[in-house]
């Protein structure tokens, strides 16, 4: 009559009837094991329903209402194009990316493994090549820079690994080291309310300012990426 | 060597999903003793017309081997329907990019990972899955298997409560799981990912303007909804091959954080679901500290082997920011390791890091996690590891005072220890022989490099397997009939084996008459048993699997060959 007793600890009707020895405890051991279950095969129809209705609730209902609704309450970025992937950047004159094990192809087929484990000479030869490559034999590199990431498209450097690259920016651009050094500092994206994510600088956006600011558009040397 | 604010953001982390998961399990204790919640005015007319739709009766009690027999048997089902879905795939609709059907043996590893909760990918989802596939294929196989996982738990702690010899209904379990837990969860996970950034569109590719102008296609889809079951289900499987590390499916440290705590929800409420559930609230401590010891330690490792690798010292490179090979950079590594540590420790299996190139002590503390299976382990399923290691510990220890085994009033005789053993032995079996099979054909058509990496990837294939974990060390070339095939099994027993033994043994317990505690009844609710308990369980997964670490992760830390 009280209505619900929300809070409260004991259980409102456990089957005491099928446990007559619950309180005295008088049962000798070994005896007085209730009798084993009946069993019962499920019918066809309850098994066949479950799959059908499963799949049509959570296979189809859930992720149609929920792209419906994406469009509604999120349009800007329900189509994920406003989030940046990596891409090939080659010209000196630029900031570059981390190396990427799908050459910064989203639909390469292939998931971006680092193709070598942590105590392999192919570790070491491939970082020097990196090293090599990215023409920093003479400085300390962030270890990151001359590796690849998990995913092969990820945008984003560390602050030093984008300091450690205005020496050939400048040299190949017409900016100075301290306009290249103020950029950069301008682009350091800080951690979300102070403590969530690291201080990163996203290269795409650097690249970007970088351009407006020198009055030059890049060569389209870019295809469409072809798909298989 | 942590900064103040790395402290702050793991301890703010781990905190929120505790508090989550302790509110949550206390819901789930009441749901499945089918106490009123605030939510029942919703939902029970809609599971009322599920069970007319199914012609079942909810409120009919079953005995563990009708409950097992339901549970294999919808999944199973569910099974066949997925793979002829994926076989069959290249002639069904939502297939963009013309996707073609996979071969019998992927698209039989493919249903069977999906099924048993393991998503495990020996396929790249960009390019070998329709969008049909992923919808009515595989998310559908995640919410089932994630409730199954829950129901199997219940049966088992209900073993505890009942005297009948019944361990509930199934339908009635497995209804209530999903429609009052995991898609309202689901839905709710789905819409902080939305509004934290992450796409969801039923077109699948979108373009992005490239630097030089010209446009970059993207793999695109519903990926927020498909996140928050991957995560909050612990399923693990990624929308795109790079899963987690994939900047459209995760795509800033923020949504990192919050896919953290959606893997800690329903791995680590189990605990307080069962103190609840055996009206002892109480017992719920013992378990969580033995978790969170176990799962603390490993963490301080992770955070410490993937501080830097004295490996590449020779090279003039610097590690300020930690490991960072294979890891993103959107992502502090305390971050990335705090994800991977909760995805391989709850048997999630996502992936953030591409953990081939993790250091050789950050590899054997994540293979030790899947040993263990337990800390917290997979959702539901974890926790039962748990209570088995609890009944052989406490049997144990019963053994060495001359007691009669018991717990929370049941006595624990060779019926439950029987399948104890059988689920403890189970593990390594489905691990060792298939790795022994691979490693006779040959280490290096598995992976390249060095014997004692090649050996630590093929070790992990099947340590993820047969934990239906999921996550996947690589290079592996893994998409073979033999890889595929045996995989599969791997994966069915590694999660059939132990469900049925669960309910077996909740089985032989429900019929059981309650004792009264005595003198002799072993505490349970006290540091001391949490010690036992950790103690046991490092023990018995030491012995069963310190040989091969040392033949892989542990040889390659000393560089051999």
């Amino acid at each position: 009559m009280s209505g619900r007793t929300v809070g409260h600890r004991r259980p409102p009707r456990e089957p005491r009837e099928l446990s007559p020895d619950l309180r005295g405890g008088v049962e000798p051991v070994g005896t007085g094991l209730a009798p084993d279950p009946p069993f019962r095969w499920p019918s066809a129809r309850s098994l066949v329903a479950s799959v059908v209705l499963l799949t049509l609730l959570t296979g189809l209902a859930y992720p149609f209402v929920f792209t419906e609704a994406a469009h509604y309450l999120t349009p800007a970025t329900a189509s994920g194009g406003n989030i940046t992937l990596g891409q090939n950047i080659t010209d000196p004159a630029l900031f570059w990316l981390r190396p990427s094990g799908i050459d910064y192809q989203p639909y390469s087929g292939n998931a971006s493994e680092v193709p070598y484990g942590p105590v392999d000479p192919a570790l070491l030869n491939e970082t020097k090549a990196y090293i090599a490559e990215y023409g920093l034999t003479n400085v300390t590199v962030p270890l990151e820079l001359v590796s690849q990431s998990q995913s092969g498209l990820d945008p984003d450097i560390t602050p030093e690994a984008a300091l450690v690259q205005i020496p050939r920016v400048a040299h190949f651009s017409n900016l100075s080291q301290s306009v290249l050094l103020g950029l950069v500092n301008d682009s350091i994206v800080h951690p979300t309310g102070g403590f969530i994510g690291p201080q990163y600088v996203d290269v795409i956006a650097l690249d970007q300012a970088l351009l407006v600011l020198e009055h030059r558009t890049l060569a389209a040397s870019y295809e469409p990426v072809p798909v298989r | 060597m942590l900064a103040s604010s790395t402290l702050a953001d793991v301890l703010f982390t781990l905190g929120l999903g505790l508090l989550l998961a302790r509110w949550l399990g206390m819901y789930m204790s009441r749901l499945f003793q089918g106490r009123p919640t605030v939510v029942d005015p919703v939902f029970d007319p809609i599971d009322r017309a599920i069970y007319r739709i199914l012609g079942v009766d909810p409120r009919r009690p079953m005995g563990w081997k009708e409950y097992a027999g339901c549970l294999v048997l919808t999944n199973a089902l569910a099974l066949v329907f997925v793979f002829l879905v994926l076989f069959y795939q290249g002639q069904l609709p939502l297939n963009f990019w013309h996707v073609p059907g996979m071969t019998w043996d992927l698209a039989f590893h493919t249903a069977s990972a999906f099924t048993t909760n393991t998503d495990y990918q020996h396929y790249a989802p960009e390019t070998q899955a329709s969008l049909f596939s992923a919808l009515l294929g595989l998310q559908t196989l995640m919410f089932l298997s994630a409730a199954s996982g829950i129901a199997v738990l219940v049966a088992f702690i209900r073993g505890f409560v009942r005297k009948d010899g019944m361990v509930g209904n199934f339908w009635s379990d497995i209804v209530r799981t999903l429609t009052r837990l995991l898609v309202p969860l689901a839905a709710i996970g789905a819409l902080v990912l939305l509004f934290a950034g992450v796409p969801e569109t039923l077109a699948q590719s979108a373009h992005n303007a490239l630097l030089g102008g010209g446009f970059q296609l993207i793999p695109t889809g519903p990926v927020a909804s498909w996140d928050s079951i991957e995560m909050i289900g612990t399923n693990g499987g990624g929308y795109f091959a790079a899963n987690a590390g994939h900047p459209l499916q995760n795509p800033t440290a923020f949504t990192n954080m919050i896919e953290i705590v959606m893997m800690m929800l329903l791995t680590f409420a189990p605990p307080f679901m069962f103190g609840r559930m055996v009206r002892r609230p109480n017992e719920a401590y013992p378990y969580l500290g033995a978790i969170i010891v176990l799962f603390v330690v490993a963490l301080l490792l992770l955070f410490y082997f993937e501080a830097s690798n004295p490996y590449v010292s020779g090279l003039n490179v610097s590690q300020s920011h930690g490991y960072l090979v294979g890891a993103e950079s959107r992502f502090t590594i305390s971050e990335s390791v705090l994800f991977q540590g909760i995805s391989v420790y709850g048997n999630v299996g996502a992936t953030s890091m591409s953990l081939g190139s993790l250091t050789p002590g950050a590899q054997s503390v994540l293979l030790w996690g899947m040993f263990l299976q337990c800390a917290p382990g997979g959702e539901g399923t974890g926790f039962g590891m748990l209570l088995i290691n609890a009944l052989l510990a406490i049997f144990v220890g019963g053994l060495m005072v001359g007691r009669t085994p018991e717990y929370l009033g049941k006595k624990i005789g060779p019926d439950q220890i029987k399948w104890a053993i059988v689920t403890l032995l189970s593990h390594p079996l489905l691990i060792l022989v298939p790795l022994a099979i691979a490693v006779a054909g040959g280490l290096e058509q598995v992976a390249a490099g060095p014997g004692s990496h090649a050996f630590t990837i093929a070790l992990y294939e099947f340590t993820s397997e047969s934990a239906n974990n999921g996550s996947g060390m690589g290079p592996i070339n893994d998409n073979t009939q033999y890889f595929n095939v045996a995989g599969g099994l791997v994966m069915l027993l590694g999660r059939y084996v132990p469900m049925v033994a669960m309910l077996a043994i909740g089985g032989a317990l429900a019929r059981q008459p309650a004792i009264p505690p005595s003198t002799g009844t072993l505490r349970t609710s006290s540091v001391t048993f949490t010690l036992f308990l950790v103690g046991f369980v490092v023990i018995v997964t030491g012995l069963l699997f310190f040989p091969v670490l040392a033949m892989g992760p542990w040889a390659q830390g000393v560089n051999w060959p």
